[in-house]
């Protein structure tokens, strides 16, 4: 009887902790979509991009969501360990910029797709455009809403900054310089023409 | 007969020769400083084209009355709808192991964020913009959204032009009082240091959890307005961090 007792009571506790268990591993928090972001090469701004969007938009998030991200963030970081023999959560930030620097235009393609797909999942428009920023893309994302009647709504659009380039332009205009160069050129030849022609007379 | 017609033939020549020098010597008299012209002209433009960009911020600057003008309701967000509703917060704060909890207003991207002040450099009451688009930084200072939002533990990121908004930035000196003021808090820093330091060098501008800092760089071009690839930076510790009262919409 004690036997059958102990026995029991074995199971009933492997039973509590499994269930535990899975609950515990069910729940993801914001501090797992950031740490997932940090292990996988993300760069520091562009996590607390990350960081600031999901705090400001906290109660649009579900565990399943953020799940999601997470799982997107990792399939992003298998695509960024092929151009590194480093651990992705060791990578120092300027190594993290200089990949992104060197990817190449397809594999930055997939993972902006990647983000897009994600954003589906978590009720976010995710969009991108080039630019000349290091990654070579501007990206954008909105938060959809949806009211207790079904109707959708969107939120504001956030752009993922990159660090400014704050002086005013001061490139040479080319234009201007390519007229000034055929001008000379022009009058050039014709003084030389005419001289030749005078002194032929 | 052959002499009167070698002397007819040399004689057609010598009319044919003499037009047509009249009408080079015409050409040459119209043409030439025509062409002179056009070549000294080339070539001013092409040695006066490097100092006339130069001088092109500077230009702006004098005839723009954009520097100081705070922009008002007047501002339209064109990265939200007009009708959202403000996202009000309430956060916990961590500072020295002891937490608080406070109302955080966070800004939509565009939204007129806050105002700043350095009143011993002339700089008054400059807008201040949440995020760095190319749009936000024509009509005010840049919140670096991937930095630390104002009222939070961390390091803060400003950044503007060096011919508008930041144009004063570089008479800012150290032990000078900055203050960052939001609809929910009002911060107080003092600035520590001025740096200057290539824009690939991102030391400055990391996030930094858990330091109170502020943040603030323009382009440094050797002390003259336009585009460079090192910055100024003006780094900042925090003196005081002032809550404000703010409504919680309830749910």
């Amino acid at each position: 009887m004690k036997l059958i007792k102990k026995v029991s009571a074995a199971v009933v506790s492997a039973a509590l902790a499994a269930t535990m268990a899975f609950s515990v591993s069910a729940e993801t928090t914001t501090d797992d979509v950031i740490t997932a972001a940090q292990d996988n090469g993300v760069q520091a701004h562009n996590v607390k991009q990350l960081e600031n969007f999901i705090f400001a938009n906290a109660e649009e998030f579900n565990d399943a969501q953020r799940e999601e991200m997470v799982k997107a963030i990792e399939e992003c970081g298998k695509i960024v360990a092929t151009y590194t023999d480093k651990t992705l959560a060791d990578l120092t930030e300027d190594e993290r910029g200089q990949i992104l620097h060197d990817m190449s235009e397809a594999d930055k393609k997939t993972i902006l797709d990647k983000m897009v797909a994600m954003g589906e999942k978590v009720n976010v428009e995710v969009t991108y455009k080039k630019s000349d920023s290091n990654f070579g893309y501007d990206v954008f994302a909105t938060m959809k809403k949806t009211d207790s009647k079904g109707n959708e709504s969107k939120g504001g659009t956030t752009k993922v900054d990159t660090l400014p380039n704050t002086g005013d332009v001061n490139s040479v205009n080319s234009a201007a310089a390519v007229m000034a160069a055929m001008a000379i050129m022009l009058a050039g030849a014709g003084i030389v023409v005419v001289a030749k022609k005078n002194k032929e007379n | 007969m052959s002499e009167r017609n070698s002397a007819k033939a040399e004689h057609a020549h010598h009319r044919k020769h003499s037009s047509s020098n009249k009408v080079l010597r015409t050409v040459t008299f119209v043409l030439t400083p025509f062409l002179m012209l056009l070549f000294v002209l080339g070539v001013f433009l092409l040695v006066l084209l490097k100092p006339y960009n130069d001088a092109k911020p500077y230009i702006k600057l004098v005839f723009s009355n954009e520097v100081t003008r705070t922009n008002g309701d007047s501002q339209v967000n064109l990265y939200r709808p007009d009708d959202l509703e403000l996202n009000v917060k309430e956060i916990e704060i961590e500072k020295d192991e002891v937490k608080e909890s406070h109302t955080i207003v966070y800004p939509y991207y565009g939204d007129l964020y806050a105002t700043l002040n350095i009143e011993n450099a002339g700089m008054k009451d400059l807008p201040v913009y949440c995020g760095c688009a190319d749009d936000l930084l024509e009509k005010g200072v840049g919140w670096f959204n991937g930095s630390n939002y104002i009222g939070k533990v961390g390091n803060v990121v400003l950044a503007a032009h060096n011919h508008t908004y930041f144009y004063l930035l570089p008479q800012v000196k150290e032990g000078d009082i900055v203050t960052l003021e939001t609809s929910y808090v009002k911060m107080t820093y003092i600035v520590k240091e001025k740096v200057i330091y290539h824009k690939s060098d991102l030391t400055y501008v990391m996030p930094m959890d858990g330091t109170d800092r502020l943040t603030m760089f323009t382009c440094w071009n050797n002390g003259m307005l336009g585009m460079s690839d090192e910055r100024l930076g003006v780094i900042c510790d925090l003196v005081s961090r002032e809550w404000k009262e703010v409504e919680v919409p309830k749910e």
